[in-house]
C-alpha cells in the first residue's frame, strides 16, 4: 500500500488529479453552503457577472454561480455511476471469458466487438430518446456501451493470471472456479481496469454534457451541458452562461484524467515508462 | 495472409448483422408509436392510423419486419422515410459529402499536428516545451467539443469577425465554381478546427510515449554506438516503429467520420448527418434511423478491418502469429 502511495506521488500528475477531484467533490458535497438556490428565477436576467451574482445569471435571472455548483453534483453522480456500472459489467465478462477461455470466450468477445463496432453516441442518443431522459437511464445506458474497454482488460489480465503458480496451486486444491475468479483472478488483475475506470469517468461526463447539450438532459436537475445549452441563445450578448460552466466540465475532466493517469503509473504492471 | 484475411471479413460481416438486427430490435422496442406520432394529431382516428400502418408496414409481426428489411437491404435500399417521404439512401447521400468534408479533414489535421507535435515532445522529453504541450494536451482532451465550438464562434467570428458563424455557404453570395470553394472553405475553418484541436491530444500521447519506448530499444542503443547521426537513427528506424499505433488509432478514428461529428454540426449549423440524424431520432423516423445506422456500423466495422490488415502488413511480426 505504502509503496503504491510513493508511486503515486512520483507520477506526474497523479496528486494534482487528486487534489482537484477533492476540490470537485468537496463542491459538490458542501453546495448549499457555497451557494444560493440554482432554481430561483429572479428579475436581473443576463446581468454580467457582479457582487450579487458571481458569474452573472441567464435569461431566467437565475444564478449562474449557483448553477455551476449545484452542476457538480449531476456530473459527479453520473460520471461515478455510469463508470461503476461499466467496470462491474466489464470485470465480470472479462474475468469469466479470460479464465474459462473456449466458446465462452468466443462468445463474450463477439458479444464484446458488437458492441465495440456500435456508434455507441448514436445509441445512447436513441435509447435516451425512445425510453426517456431521466438521469437513471442516462448513467445506466453509457455504462452499458462503455464495458467493453474494462472486459478487454480483464480479459488480458485473467489470461496471463491463469497460468500463474498460486492459480494452479488453488486449483490443486480443489477450489472451485467460481472461487478461483473471485478470490484471485480479480483481486489480482483488476489494477489496470480501476485506473481505465477512472478515465471512463471522465469520459461519461463529457458524453452527459453532451447529450444535456441536445437537449436530452434530466430537466429537473441542473447540469453543466444543459446550463451550455440554454445560454447558446445568448451566446454573444451573455456568453457568461456558457463560458462558466464549460470551463468546469474542462476542469474537472482534467481532474479526473490527472488521477487516473496516476493510478494507472503506479499501479499497472505493464506501464514501460516506469522503467526509464 | 489470405486466411486471416478471410477469417476477418467473415466475422466482420456476421458482427455488422448482429448489430443490425440488434438495433432493429430497440427500436421497434420502445415506447411511442410511429404512425400516431406521423398524424402529429392528439386524437388520431383509428382508421387514420390503421392506413399508415398498413402503408409503412407498421402492423406487421416484428420479425416479419425485419426479414422483409434484411431482404431490402441485400438488394441495396435502404427504404423510404416516414418523415421525408424520400428514399433514405437519397438522404443520407446528400448529407454525406458534407459530413466528410468536415470529418476527414478534421481528422487529417489532428493526425498531422498531433503526430508532430509527440514527436517534438518526445524528443525534447520532460524539458519545458514538453511540460507544456503535455499539459495542454490534458486541457484539450478535456475540453467538450461544443463548447470549444461555440467559445470558438465567439472569439472569431462574433468579436474578430474572422469567419461566418454557421452554415456551409453563404446563401445569399449564390457563388459557383471556385468562389463557391472559397467560400466552403471559409465556412469549414472554424468547425474542423473545433474537431481537429479535441482529437489532437489523443495522437500527441500515443506518438510521443510511442517514439520515447522506441528511442529506449536496444537497437537504436546500438546504432547510435556505431556512430550514427541521431537524426538519421531517427528518421531510418525510430520513426517507422513509432508511428505504427498512430496509424492504427487514425484508422480506428476514420471508422467514426460518419458519427463523430454530430455536436460540432449542430453548433456551427453544418448542413450533415449530424441534425439528419438527431431529426430522426427525435421523430421515430424508424427507416432513416436504420439506414443511417447501417452506414455507421458498416463504416466503423470496415475502418476497423482495413485497420487491422494494414497493421498487418506494417508490421510483419504480427503476420505470423
Amino acid at each position: 500500500m505504502s509503496a503504491f502511495w510513493s508511486l503515486f506521488r512520483q507520477s506526474r500528475y497523479g496528486p494534482w488529479g487528486l487534489a482537484i477531484l477533492a476540490l470537485v467533490v468537496g463542491t459538490a458535497v458542501f453546495a448549499p453552503y457555497l451557494a444560493g438556490d440554482p432554481f430561483a428565477l429572479g428579475d436581473l436576467t443576463l446581468a454580467p457577472p457582479s457582487r450579487a451574482h458571481l458569474l452573472g445569471t441567464d435569461h431566467l435571472g437565475r444564478d449562474v454561480w449557483s448553477m455551476t455548483v449545484y452542476g457538480s453534483r449531476v456530473s459527479l453522480v453520473v460520471g461515478i455511476t455510469a463508470a461503476l456500472v461499466s467496470a462491474g459489467v466489464g470485470i465480470a465478462l472479462g474475468a469469466v471469458a479470460g479464465y474459462f477461455g473456449g466458446w465462452v470466450d468466443e462468445v463474450i468477445s463477439k458479444i464484446t466487438d458488437v458492441f465495440l463496432m456500435t456508434p455507441t453516441f448514436f445509441l445512447i442518443l436513441i435509447v435516451v430518446v425512445m425510453f426517456g431522459n431521466s438521469m437513471f437511464y442516462v448513467m445506466l445506458v453509457i455504462g452499458l456501451t462503455i464495458w467493453p474497454a474494462n472486459a478487454r482488460l480483464m480479459r488480458a489480465q485473467a489470461l496471463t493470471l491463469r497460468e500463474r503458480t498460486f492459480t494452479m496451486a488453488a486449483r490443486a486444491l480443489g477450489d472451485s472456479s467460481w472461487r478461483i475468479l473471485l478470490r484471485h483472478i480479480i483481486p489480482n488483475g483488476i489494477y489496470p481496469v480501476i485506473a481505465n475506470t477512472t478515465l471512463q469517468m471522465a469520459g461519461a461526463i463529457l458524453t452527459e454534457a453532451g447529450l444535456s447539450f441536445l437537449g436530452l438532459g434530466d430537466p429537473n436537475t441542473v447540469s453543466w451541458g444543459q446550463m451550455i445549452y440554454t445560454g447558446r441563445p445568448y451566446l454573444v450578448t451573455a456568453p457568461w452562461v456558457s463560458f462558466f460552466p464549460g470551463l468546469a466540465i474542462v476542469i474537472t475532466v482534467m481532474g479526473f484524467y490527472f488521477l487516473g493517469d496516476g493510478l494507472n503509473f503506479a499501479l499497472n504492471p505493464r506501464f514501460k515508462e516506469r522503467q526509464g | 495472409m489470405r486466411r486471416y484475411l478471410a477469417r476477418r471479413v467473415f466475422s466482420t460481416l456476421l458482427i455488422l448483422l448482429i448489430v443490425v438486427v440488434l438495433n432493429f430490435l430497440l427500436m421497434h422496442l420502445a415506447p411511442g408509436d410511429p404512425a400516431r406520432i406521423l398524424t402529429g394529431l392528439e386524437q388520431p382516428s383509428p382508421e387514420t392510423l390503421q392506413a399508415l400502418r398498413e402503408r409503412y408496414g407498421l402492423d406487421r409481426p416484428l420479425w416479419v419486419q425485419l426479414g422483409r428489411y434484411l431482404a431490402q437491404v441485400a438488394r441495396g435500399d435502404l427504404g423510404r422515410s416516414i418523415v421525408y417521404d424520400q428514399p433514405v439512401s437519397q438522404l443520407i447521400a446528400e448529407r454525406l459529402p458534407a459530413t466528410l468534408l468536415l470529418t476527414v479533414t478534421s481528422a487529417v489535421l489532428a493526425f498531422v499536428a498531433g503526430t508532430l507535435a509527440g514527436t517534438f515532445s518526445a524528443t525534447r522529453y520532460f524539458s519545458r516545451t514538453d511540460l507544456f504541450l503535455s499539459f495542454a494536451s490534458y486541457v484539450l482532451y478535456a475540453t467538450p467539443s461544443f463548447w470549444l465550438g461555440l467559445m470558438l464562434i465567439l472569439v472569431f467570428a462574433s468579436w474578430l469577425g474572422w469567419f461566418p458563424t454557421s452554415g456551409m455557404v453563404d446563401p445569399r453570395l449564390g457563388a459557383t465554381g471556385l468562389a463557391r470553394l472559397l467560400d466552403i472553405l471559409r465556412h469549414l475553418v472554424l468547425p474542423a478546427s473545433t474537431l481537429a484541436l479535441v482529437q489532437v491530444p489523443v495522437y500527441y500521447r500515443i506518438t510521443r510515449s510511442s517514439v520515447v519506448s522506441v528511442l529506449k530499444e536496444d537497437f537504436v542503443t546500438t546504432l547510435r554506438a556505431t556512430g550514427m547521426s541521431e537524426s538519421r537513427i531517427f528518421r531510418k528506424y525510430a520513426l517507422k516503429n513509432a508511428i505504427l499505433p498512430t496509424v492504427t488509432i487514425f484508422g480506428l478514428h476514420m471508422g467514426y467520420v460518419v458519427t463523430g461529428a454530430a455536436l460540432v454540426e449542430i453548433v456551427f449549423g453544418w448542413p450533415g448527418m449530424g441534425r439528419l440524424m438527431l431529426g430522426a431520432v427525435f421523430r421515430r423516423d424508424y427507416p432513416l434511423l436504420m439506414g443511417i445506422y447501417l452506414i455507421m456500423s458498416a463504416c466503423v466495422a470496415a475502418m476497423i478491418l482495413l485497420t487491422d490488415l494494414l497493421y498487418a502488413w506494417l508490421d510483419p511480426r504480427i503476420r505470423y502469429q
